[in-house]
């Protein structure tokens, strides 16, 4: 791993949310990096707090029922705790979101032009004129047709997937370094959404800008990140680049992720392996590794019930026992916060 | 147009549990002062399926081709504009809803939305034996506990209320009580979009050993190709209140004819990056035209890079492929 400034670099970062019943702990201690040029997959099931650490970086958590903890670094920056002004200025400007339903997303009493004008003139010193201009310009390159006619449409006459263009327009109009898409195609028809990560993908890679894409679906991820996070209850239970954790799923959740999936390049004539029980509550998550209550393999010898394990094995401080002579295979990067990582070999034979 | 019949009956030698013909759905579309009717939206326009028992038939294509319309049409939630559903031979559109409703059940798609929230899970799972068989809820609590452990729950659950169950278990539920009357049809809407992949697959294979082990007809509609392909003996294909492809899934799936299912599976992303790299994607243009207006002859027609003068004017009908499976059906003038 290189020394150089990550774009962005998260830290041990805790976001919990005040409720009536206690602190909800959404997200326990996350460690993410992105460098430029990087489309990270961020996976989980609902729960796993994968949308929760995205909403952090830009800091849209109701400051008052949400407790934070760690470091989110952006340039060498740490976004949390800075002031409000100053995100505001990050926001749009230098990193850029797309939430999941664009009708939502989008105010329906105003023109998307007038919206993508709105945000230049924010971060850019802009005429409404130019602004106008590269709102049209954008609302072009994401594929919407006639834009200039378009322009002034209301988001309620724009079909789903258009909506989702404009959104994508709209997020690449000042420049971003850095794009979150929190499931930018999960509300959209399996057709249209090839169209919209495909036009995502390319015009990312055309502006220059890194891609958080938070998904659950696997499918996504193997056809557009190179770099993978698997988050389970509040934590990454596994970080790869793309080919490793499709090849070689270390940590037993990923691979119960991926035998319970049906696949559409085969007939099926095996039968889905689902993962059993239920994921644990986040008012009071399990101790030690999060996933051993529904984990084949968890030992108590092992620690699985009693120590929470580190994703790389150089932040590995405490041997448990004598057992864990360790892989030392850390040095690929990839990582997997399991006491048992060399066992799950056994797992994956079943599907194979 | 019982088209799939002869296929499947040389496969089966029996008669379709449930089968529709020529079904056509249109709502109308009211407007102006006096709220007449200006417009219909034709939702399933002419759709003719079979089914038959122990199969499973899945129902695939994007949100607006009718596949629920479809599903809801054939157990009579809404009435057809035109066409018939039979039951075992006989029409449902004369049948009395007690026995229509004990022969053929559905499975909705929301498992939060489709309980009763002050009911406890006894009682909603008492309430097909009270219905159908007009015994008296201390009667059947037997009944009831053997339905929970047959989806997987347990029968200490009774007791409990629908907010005291996880989305998956829910799911089960709603299973549980679409079995109570011992159905021979079961229509179940998207039952597993809403869940999450660990938990999608217990329930899958649930509804498979439930086949297995009773024997009934499942018509399966889902926007999922993946679990489709999963759980399906037949797949259709719907485009725009159209079926445009259907036969053996096999056939679907490694040997699709229609441009649209073409399209279709190429789009699904499938989790495996070496696979994927070296995938040819359709990336279709455009989108789904309005069913208040749908395209002349062919309605994929506008999507479609082989569209011709013949498909705006003719709409092609379903027929077999020569040298394909004859059970596999394709509506293309031009197929693949």
């Amino acid at each position: 791993m290189s020394t150089s400034q990550r774009l962005l670099q998260i830290e041990d970062l805790t976001v919990g949310f005040k409720t009536e019943d206690g602190l909800v702990q959404a997200v326990r201690g996350v460690d993410l990096s992105i460098d430029d040029g990087d489309v990270l997959a961020v996976v989980g099931e609902s729960g796993s707090g994968k949308s929760v650490t995205a909403l952090s970086v830009l800091g849209l958590h109701p400051q008052n029922r949400t407790t934070m903890g760690g470091r989110i670094m952006w340039q060498g920056e740490n976004l949390i705790g800075a002031p409000e002004d100053r995100l505001r200025r990050v926001r749009g400007g230098e990193i850029a979101m797309i939430f999941q339903d664009p009708l939502t997303a989008l105010n329906p009493v105003y023109s998307v032009g007038r919206q993508i004008i709105e945000m230049l003139q924010a971060h850019r010193e802009m005429s409404r004129q130019a602004a106008k201009a590269r709102a049209v310009e954008m609302l072009g390159l994401v594929g919407i047709p006639q834009p200039a006619r378009r322009v002034d449409n209301f988001p309620h006459e724009f079909s789903g997937g258009m909506r989702q263009r404009a959104m994508i327009a709209m997020a690449l109009a000042c420049d971003p370094k850095l794009v979150i898409a929190d499931e930018p195609t999960t509300a959209l028809d399996v057709t249209v959404q090839a169209q919209v990560l495909e036009l995502l993908v390319d015009i990312t890679r055309e502006h220059g800008a890194a891609v958080m894409l938070i998904t659950h679906d696997l499918g996504v991820v193997a056809g557009m990140a190179n770099k993978v996070a698997v988050m389970y209850a509040g934590r990454v239970v596994e970080d790869a680049t793309s080919e490793e954790l499709f090849d070689a799923p270390t940590h037993p959740y990923t691979v119960g992720l991926l035998r319970s999936l049906p696949r559409v390049d085969s007939d099926g004539g095996e039968q889905l392996i689902p993962i059993g029980g239920q994921p644990p509550s986040m008012l009071n998550p399990p101790a030690g590794c999060a996933f051993h209550p529904r984990c084949p393999i968890a030992r108590s010898e092992s620690g699985c019930d009693s120590q929470i394990p580190p994703l790389h094995e150089s932040e590995q401080v405490t041997v448990v026992t004598g057992t864990r002579l360790g892989s030392g295979s850390d040095d690929s990067g990839h990582g997997a916060a399991c006491w048992r990582r060399d066992e799950t070999d056994s797992l994956l034979g079943v599907r194979a | 147009m019982t088209v799939t019949d002869e296929a499947v009956d040389a496969a089966t030698t029996t008669a379709p549990v449930m089968s529709a013909v020529d079904v056509v759905k249109e709502f109308p579309v009211h407007g102006g002062v006096f709220g007449r009717t200006i417009a219909k939206v034709h939702a399933v326009s002419g759709v003719s399926m079979s089914v038959h028992r122990g199969e499973t038939l899945g129902i695939v294509g994007e949100s607006g081709c009718g596949k629920s319309t479809f599903g809801r049409v054939v157990l009579r939630l809404l009435t057809a504009t035109a066409g018939r559903v039979e039951l075992g031979g006989e029409d449902t559109a004369t049948m009395p809803n007690k026995q229509l409703r004990r022969r053929a059940q559905m499975v909705f798609q929301d498992p939060y939305a489709s309980l009763n929230p002050r009911m406890t899970i006894g009682e909603v799972l008492s309430e097909p034996y009270l219905v159908h068989q007009g015994k008296k809820q201390k009667e059947v609590v037997d009944e009831v506990g053997e339905l929970l452990q047959t989806v997987g729950l347990s029968p200490e659950h009774r007791s409990r209320y629908p907010h005291e169950f996880s989305g998956g278990q829910r799911q089960r539920i709603g299973i549980a009580r679409a079995l109570a009357v011992d159905p021979e049809v079961i229509v179940l809407d998207e039952p597993v979009s809403a869940l999450d992949v660990s938990i999608q697959a217990g329930v899958v294979n649930l509804l498979e050993r439930l086949q297995d082990e009773r024997g009934m007809a499942y018509l399966f509609i889902a926007h999922d190709l993946s679990v489709v392909r999963h759980i399906s003996d037949r797949v259709a294909v719907m485009y725009l209140g159209k079926n445009v492809e259907i036969g053996p899934k096999s056939e679907i799936y490694n040997r699709p004819r229609h441009p649209y299912t073409y399209a279709l599976l190429s789009a699904v992303p499938i989790p495996d990056p070496k696979k994927e790299k070296e995938r040819r994607r359709i990336v279709l243009t455009g989108e789904v035209p309005s069913p208040i207006d749908p395209p002349s002859g062919c309605r994929f027609r506008t999507r479609c890079w082989k569209a011709t003068d013949e498909c705006t004017t003719d709409e092609p009908p379903l027929r077999v492929v020569a040298g394909d499976d004859p059970g596999h059906l394709v509506a293309c003038h031009h197929p693949e």
